[in-house]
């Protein structure tokens, strides 16, 4: 297919994608942008972005505090692959958004058009200065904006502002509790009644004793349908395909005995220079890019198995433990607040990007002890990639190998904005906790294991 | 992969196995490579005088580490340097090192008194050991004589203090919670859970039952065959085999501030327990005695015999008798976290993230009964600061995965299982993400009581992480090059 249908081929795709959503929209999605970078002025565009990152809340040309309806976003800037079909660099826009992806472009139009101006000024075929209009702005980002295969969130419908509300009554009931005279109280119950009263007669707060937004009735209906589909396709594909199936994973497991897997570390100045902006809150963007392997198998494995992980994420691991499945042993991870993979450059390329607590060596230690399994049945599609067995075992239980493959395909933030950055997962997820618990009837056992999360 | 029957005690340095307790007197020499040529046939000399773990000394000891910027002034090659760590290679004082080892304000680098950026590189470690203070002073100072005459210079001289029953200056039982290695164990006890010994030496399978990234030489970089072959099979030859990584932090701890501190907290909480040694004891999760809160939760039982024998999720996954931030939870959490708190999964994840503790207490304690009850009857006894502390040393096979992780995502995280503001009691950096960090929460019931503003009691003042090599390696560092003259490094260069 030559160039031009195949980018065609996909705007239409993205386009049904786009419709599809409104229909039955996430509360909670995945906004992705890239746009192609013009050589000479990327000198310029990066010092653009060194000065948005010296402040990303309140800087004064995007202040990405403004967005009330965001979480994460961040500013990468890609390399171009370097073999004949020629990307140049690109720049990437992610945004961790409450809404569809398009509410949020028409925000940004409309709030940052300026900031939008001096960065996307150094993009290809940005409208110029003449022709810069709300209307060909939006075009532009719409028109490159892309899409993630797969996308985990840690809590489907648990919005930005509803974070940073909780995350306030936390704050208040910390210093009612603190400065309460607590000598008299012996029950839970007590205690707990006295911390609603004050909550109810506190102006400021008492929308704590409303349940948060939650997804409609019909939404969830529709979700739980959508999820029984796609079990029922799934399991349509295993009763007729198993044969094919297996002589699929038969073929895979005899290129994991031939792919290469990396042998050399990354460099200590590159590993330090990544470094150097890390662990400043509690929670780390995280980035990487790598090649998928060659040939058509792979590459269809690859997609096959984002699709089928995209599925899981939404339907199964969407209660902030990922990849925890009891029953067989599986321990979950509850320190990752958004993930997404994105595949580029047809498919040549994978993007992974993510937003975790705590330092990336313990990010790395919680890939290798909980989810290597996962990890390796998607990333095992990549070059280099540490040796699987049956595609989920070894891989990311070499430790050192894993550490240094990852060390190899990380790549730098050029911005990066949390609106949120003193709270991990486990916060975010014991805030709302709080609030819930302030409401209903309890009896004192539970009253006093709510209490426990004060 | 297995460990052969019996490890070559006499190619491992003896502070790996023990810490040699019945050597009370104790100094580390700080030394500086001035030239090479003169010094080389000394330090040579010198593995000889090295005690190694086959042998249990009962008048003196010695034993040496060397420093990153030591293994570019010995004029190690390029190649094999680059094999090392990164932690090693980096050290301790990168920016990204500073923020989560929580040397930041007044714990920064440019303030140490060694180790820093305003101090002379520090090259080699010589850490000495007596039955008494004459046999170390007449060791270091024929050591002394020998090294100034042969091209080294020493750059400090850090002493110790031996305080009775293994206290720290705080007035608590320090080096319960060591991790047990069963190759070290001649006595062949059984032992619920044992760590791999490679978690502390290299050259053997760690905690995933992998070897861990060490430096491997060509054989042609080792022409007369001074390193043992490469125990994972490969054709080249293990410079790292029966050594490991030492981690050095100097540590003054303010004993009347941390007293002082603990007296405030127990008027604010206003609680008729709250006295200062109940509350010390929460921060810490022992009590003076070394016996832990969750073994005898509500007074000292000095009669506990074995304080290390308990485990945190059955008895107290609450924390109302060990509080869930409290010092020893969090740098040893046994079977506290994730995975599947309770079970041995639990455990085997604490015990990939052990360090093998071998630091001595330095200055004279506040009271010389190191009685807590006895330091408070005066706090303002001494008129101005005494320097006093603790010389930590640990030693680990990989830093990154033990000491800084420990040392970060444990000691200093503020969210640490759960929390919101509360670092290390004791060790934690009390500022992260530009906020203030200083509480401490003991969970009782009906609701928890928060300490607020916790100053710090502790303050580093120096460090560095060193390489703990075999005998084999010492030699082969302290050789002439093979081929004769090598191009020279870049003194200093650090990638």
């Amino acid at each position: 297919m030559p160039e031009g249908q195949r980018e065609f081929m996909k705007r239409v795709i993205h386009g049904v994608k786009v419709a599809l959503a409104s229909l039955h929209p996430m509360p909670q999605n995945a906004l992705t942008i890239r746009m192609p970078v013009v050589a000479s002025r990327e000198p310029t565009l990066r010092q653009v972005l060194a000065d948005i990152n010296d402040d990303p809340p309140d800087n004064p040309v995007m202040p990405f505090s403004v967005f009330s309806q965001l979480h994460f976003a961040r500013f990468l800037l890609l390399d171009g692959p370097n073999d004949p079909e020629t990307y140049g660099t690109t720049l990437i826009f992610m945004a961790n958004v409450d809404g569809s992806a398009t509410q949020f472009i028409d925000e940004m139009v409309q709030q940052v058009a300026h900031g939008l101006d001096q960065v996307l000024n150094a993009c290809r075929g940005y409208p110029p200065r003449r022709k810069r209009t709300r209307a060909s702005r939006r075009a532009y980002l719409r028109r490159h904006t892309i899409d993630s295969q797969a996308f985990y969130i840690n809590t489907v419908g648990r919005s930005a502002r509803q974070i940073r509300q909780e995350d306030e009554l936390h704050q208040a009931l910390q210093s009612f509790l603190s400065d309460l005279d607590a000598a008299n109280i012996v029950t839970a119950q007590e205690l707990r009644s006295i911390i609603i009263e004050y909550v109810s007669g506190n102006p400021e707060l008492s929308w704590a004793l409303t349940s948060p937004n939650r997804p409609s009735l019909i939404w969830r209906a529709v979700e739980d349908l959508r999820f029984a589909t796609l079990m029922a396709l799934g399991g349509l594909i295993l009763f007729w395909g198993w044969p094919i199936l297996l002589v699929w994973l038969l073929v895979l497991r005899g290129r994991e005995f031939s792919d290469e897997e990396y042998t050399h570390r990354p460099a200590l100045s590159r590993l330090n220079q990544l470094r150097a902006t890390e662990d400043i809150a509690a929670h780390n963007p995280f980035a990487a890019v790598g090649y998928v392997k060659p040939g058509w198998l792979r590459r269809t494995n690859a997609r096959a198995l984002l699709a089928a992980a995209q599925a899981t994420l939404r339907h199964v691991f969407n209660k902030g433990d990922l990849a925890g499945v009891p029953v067989l042993g599986l321990d979950g991870v509850d320190t990752i607040h958004f993930a997404r993979w994105t595949l580029l450059d047809n498919d040549r390329r994978l993007l992974f990007t993510s937003n975790y607590d705590g330092s990336l060596e313990s990010y790395m230690v919680d890939f290798i002890d909980k989810v290597a399994w996962g990890l390796n049945l998607i990333f095992s599609n990549g070059v280099g990639y540490p040796r699987t067995r049956w595609l989920v075992h070894e891989g990311a239980r070499k430790e050192q190998r894993f550490k240094d493959y990852l060390g190899l395909h990380q790549i730098e933030n050029q911005v990066w904005f949390t609106p949120y950055p003193h709270l991990t997962a486990v916060n975010i997820a014991n805030n709302e906790a709080i609030r819930e618990g302030l409401q209903g009837g309890m009896d004192e056992a539970q009253a006093q294991a709510w209490l426990r999360r004060l | 992969m297995a460990i052969p029957d019996t490890l070559e005690f006499d190619d491992i340095q003896g502070l790996v196995i023990r810490g040699y307790g019945a050597l009370p007197a104790a100094c580390y020499l700080l030394l500086k490579i001035r030239d090479l040529r003169r010094a080389r046939p000394w330090l040579r000399e010198l593995t000889g005088q090295i005690s190694y773990a086959s042998h249990r000394p009962d008048e003196q000891a010695v034993n040496l580490a060397v420093t990153y910027h030591g293994l570019t002034n010995l004029r190690i090659e390029q190649t094999i340097l680059e094999r090392f760590s990164d932690e090693f290679r980096s050290g301790m004082t990168t920016p990204h090192k500073r923020r989560i080892l929580g040397d930041e304000g007044d714990n920064a680098p440019e303030q140490w008194l060694w180790g820093g950026p305003n101090t002379t590189q520090v090259d080699l470690l010589l850490m000495c050991f007596g039955q008494d203070t004459v046999t170390l002073n007449t060791l270091c100072h024929q050591l002394r004589d020998g090294m100034t005459d042969h091209g080294l210079a020493q750059i400090a001289r850090l002493d110790t203090e031996p305080l009775p029953d293994f206290k720290e200056h705080f007035g608590f039982r320090d080096s319960i919670g060591q991790p047990y290695i069963a190759e070290f164990d001649l006595w062949d006890r059984p032992h619920p859970n044992p760590v791999p010994l490679g978690e502390f030496l290299l050259g053997y399978p760690n905690g995933y039952g992998r070897f861990t990234q060490r430096p491997l030489v060509e054989p042609g970089q080792d022409q007369h065959n001074l390193l043992a072959a490469d125990p994972e099979g490969s054709d080249q030859h293990d410079l790292g085999l029966n050594g490991t990584y030492l981690v050095f932090r100097q540590l003054d701890q303010d004993v009347p501030g941390f007293w002082h501190a603990m007296k405030h907290q127990a008027e604010a909480t206003d609680h008729e327990r709250a006295d200062p040694v109940r509350i010390a004891a929460k921060l810490v999760g022992r009590w003076p005695s070394g016996t832990a809160l969750v073994q005898s939760p509500t007074r000292d039982d000095p009669s506990v015999i074995d304080k290390d024998d308990f485990r945190y999720h059955r008895s107290d996954q609450e924390g109302l008798k060990c509080p869930l931030g409290a010092h020893i939870r969090r740098t040893h959490p046994r079977d506290s976290l994730p995975p599947e708190p309770g079970s041995e999964k639990s455990v085997a994840f604490s015990n990939r993230h052990r360090l093998l503790r071998r630091g001595r207490v330095y200055g004279t304690p506040f009271d010389d009964s190191l009685d807590p009850a006895r330091f408070l009857d005066d706090l303002d006894r001494e008129e101005a600061p005494v320097a006093r502390g603790l010389h930590f040393i640990c030693l680990n096979g990989n830093i990154g995965r033990q000491f800084e992780f420990v040392q970060h995502t444990w000691a200093n995280n503020p969210n640490f299982n759960g929390l919101y503001q509360d670092p290390d009691p004791l060790v934690g950096a009390r500022q992260a993400y530009g906020l203030p960090q200083q509480q401490f929460t003991i969970q009782q019931r009906p609701a928890r009581c928060k300490l607020q503003d916790l100053p710090a009691f502790v303050q580093t003042r120096g460090g560095g992480y060193f390489f703990l090599p075999s005998r084999r390696a010492l030699t082969f560092l302290f050789s002439p090059p093979a081929n004769g003259r090598r191009p020279r490094t870049r003194k200093g260069a650090t990638p």
